[in-house]
């Protein structure tokens, strides 16, 4: 990533003038990130802000309303509770039939099987024929439904009777609603699969490269001239290409259940491209990994909402904020002082991707404390290879030994590193696990801004230095990559938004607004072209260079057995010792 | 226009001279690049699903197709189920702990 830094020792200090100059503001990648990514988020408020659904106040308290009755009438959460609860999880931005437009215009490609086709074109009738053949599966999980809310209507009708205070009835009303929420869920995915409707996306991404063109081109313009924005711009048409096949592998039914996302083959294609035919020197004015990567974080932020961390309470923090850190540490010092990882920089990257979250924890600090290119490739890499194991492996570990699903989930949230395989290994077992796995996934994804903006500062002020050699504040602002500014800053500013507007007002318009509505599909994309220009400029014997004796597989390995061993320690502690009721209650 | 110029243009390489010396080396990485494609679609259509026999693949596959759950999303916002657990898990804390 930053090729221009000088390897650290005695002799070979990275050595900046203490100075920053008026132009930097728009001479510099960084603030080109930084401007870029506003535009995207001010863009985004403009559209969502003035059009809330529809009675949304009125709306969220009559859902909230029905849920404290409910509250107050039973000690566990009823069928009434659960409906109160879903029609407010309906009230959102991205609901609203200008947001689906949207989605239309910034998605990726479909999913497919077989015919690579239907990932661009679906015609009406083709689409309608899909539906129906989906129809029988539906109808069969619909009935399943309707029997369990039967089973689950009496139940709750024999606990009510007694007055809620029979313990042995209340667990099996309990039970019996927890049965109809799983069938629940598989047949509204089912009922998802019956309305499926005819697209054609060619016209669409025709439209978002040439957008996304002329968005990079404006920085490119000032940053380096008229010449070079002019022949970014076909550059940019390949690299959007390859991304597009991206996200077309990542589309692939069988890829999907195997979760290797369009990271994985973003980086491949590259790879194979420059590795194989080699990389057109048109196409090479394109290849702007740390521009995409710097102005995806900068969308990042906006998603950095602090106030999701208490979400699940005391225990969240402890298991995702605190042990967190501390294998993060732990792993890092391992990696210094007993592997003796090569590469400082390797070796916090991979313990961030594989203690944080991922590929989300990788891009953001490796690009804080400057990572090479072939180093983020790395630790993705394993990330995603891990992932797809943990993802199989855990919820047959947690089901084989009959461990409580609020304790899986809690122990697979910390430790599977992908998001979207942690909320799939949670629904499988249930929804108790889902709702722990994917609330302490999301409470450590908010994690990564203090991460990042900690790793950025510590690299600049202590890590970049000789031994002994001491840093003035202003050497530290000239060295620290400015656009972990606009990162925190973005995060800040959408998190006040969200604690002002309320949390359910901000969930509706922010979270599922501005945020899942608009700018996530820039981020992903962005994301998607830095991963295809790192693999356009990596060569497969500079990569095995760096995996050299194993190292940082064993840094993974040794990194995750300890997340592992602490996790599910934390999470008994708190889940089952200290915060019993917080248990009982999910 | 011969075959070799129309790919130096492709690459924006301006000398074409050396384009008859190159040509066993171009055919090399041409074929260094169709295997590879082919080594992803073997991947893909024979490999992966081959593996999919083993049961605990197998059963939570399905469950991920027929969920839809995008289990290759790198942040929380990609996540609809993340959306609901967190709504399900707040309005759980709001409405039950403080007073159950």
């Amino acid at each position: 990533m930053a090729e221009e830094q000088k390897p650290v020792g005695s002799a070979e200090v990275v050595i900046d003038k203490a100075e920053t100059k008026l132009s930097d503001l728009w001479k510099l990648e960084d603030y080109w990130a930084i401007w870029l990514g506003f535009l995207i988020l001010v863009v985004g408020m403009a559209i969502f802000f003035p059009r809330p659904p529809e009675n949304m106040q009125e709306n969220i308290a009559k859902a909230e309303q029905a849920m404290e009755a409910e509250a107050a009438r039973a000690p566990f959460k009823t069928i009434e509770w659960h409906k109160a609860n879903d029609a407010k999880g309906k009230i959102k931005g991205t609901s609203q039939g200008y947001a689906k437009k949207i989605k239309k215009f910034v998605s990726k490609p479909k999913g497919w099987k077989t015919s690579i086709g239907t990932a661009f074109i679906m015609s009406k009738e083709d689409a309608a024929a899909k539906g129906e053949k989906a129809v029988p599966k539906y109808e069969a999980a619909k009935a399943k439904e309707g029997e369990a809310l039967a089973a689950a209507t009496a139940a709750q009708a024999a606990a009510a009777a007694a007055g809620f205070s029979n313990a042995e009835l209340n667990n099996t009303a309990k039970e019996a609603i927890l049965d109809w929420r799983g069938a629940k869920r598989k047949a509204s995915s089912a009922k998802k699969k019956t309305a499926a409707k005819g697209y054609n996306q060619i016209g669409f991404l025709i439209g978002l490269c040439a957008v996304m063109a002329i968005f990079f081109s404006i920085g490119i313009f000032f940053m380096k001239g008229g010449g070079e924005a002019a022949k970014f711009i076909p550059g940019f048409v390949g690299v959007f290409i390859v991304a597009v096949v991206a996200y077309l592998a990542a589309g692939q039914a069988t890829m999907k259940e195997y979760g290797i996302g369009y990271a994985a083959w973003a980086i491949l294609f590259g790879l194979i491209i420059s590795n194989t035919i080699g990389t057109p020197k048109w196409m090479l004015k394109a290849v702007q990994t740390e521009y995409y990567i710097k102005t995806g974080l900068v969308l990042l932020g906006a998603e950095i909402l602090f106030g999701k961390i208490l979400s699940i309470g005391v225990p969240g923090i402890f298991v995702a904020w605190v042990v967190t850190p501390i294998v993060l540490i732990s792993t890092f010092i391992f990696g210094q002082k007993v592997i003796k990882m090569p590469s400082p920089t390797l070796n916090m990257t991979i313990s961030a991707d594989m203690s944080v979250c991922g590929v989300s924890a990788a891009i953001a600090t490796a690009a804080a404390c400057r990572a090479k290119k072939e180093e983020l490739t790395l630790a993705v890499g394993l990330s995603l290879v891990f992932t797809s194991i943990m993802m199989i492996v855990m919820p047959a570990i947690i089901k084989g030994t009959g461990m409580d699903h609020v304790l899986g989930g809690a122990w697979m949230g910390g430790t599977i590193d992908a998001t979207g395989a942690v909320a799939a290994a949670g629904a499988f077992l249930s929804e108790r696990a889902l709702y722990t796995a994917a609330t302490i996934k999301m409470i450590q994804n908010v994690l990564i801004g203090v991460i990042a903006f900690g790793v950025a500062v510590y690299w600049c002020a202590k890590y970049e230095c000789a031994p002994g050699q001491k840093v003035s504040p202003i050497e530290i602002w000239v060295r620290f990559p400015k656009f972990v500014i606009g990162f925190i800053v973005a995060s800040i500013i959408f998190s006040m938004m969200y604690a002002n507007m309320g949390e359910s007002v901000g969930a509706a318009m922010i979270d599922h607004g501005v945020l899942r509505g608009f700018s996530k599909n820039f981020r992903g994309w962005f994301f998607c072209l830095a991963f295809v220009s790192i693999g356009l400029a990596t060569n497969f014997r500079e990569l095995g260079s760096y995996f050299k004796g194993g190292k940082p597989l064993i840094l993974y390995v040794c990194g995750q057995s300890f997340n592992l061993v602490l996790t599910l320690v934390m999470a008994y502690i708190m889940f089952f010792k200290v915060f019993p009721q917080i248990t009982a209650a999910i | 226009m011969n075959i070799m110029k129309t790919i130096h243009i492709f690459y924006g390489r301006s000398e074409v001279s050396e384009g008859e010396a190159s040509r066993p080396q171009l055919l090399k990485n041409w074929l260094r690049f169709v295997c590879s494609v082919l080594l992803i679609i073997l991947f893909m259509f024979f490999l992966a699903p081959w593996l999919q026999k083993v049961p605990s693949i197998r059963t939570l596959s399905r469950y991920i197709e027929e969920s839809g759950i995008d289990a290759g999303a790198v942040y929380y916002t990609e996540v609809e189920e993340v959306g609901d657990a967190d709504l399900a898990v707040r309005n759980t804390f709001r409405f039950y702990l403080p007073k159950k």
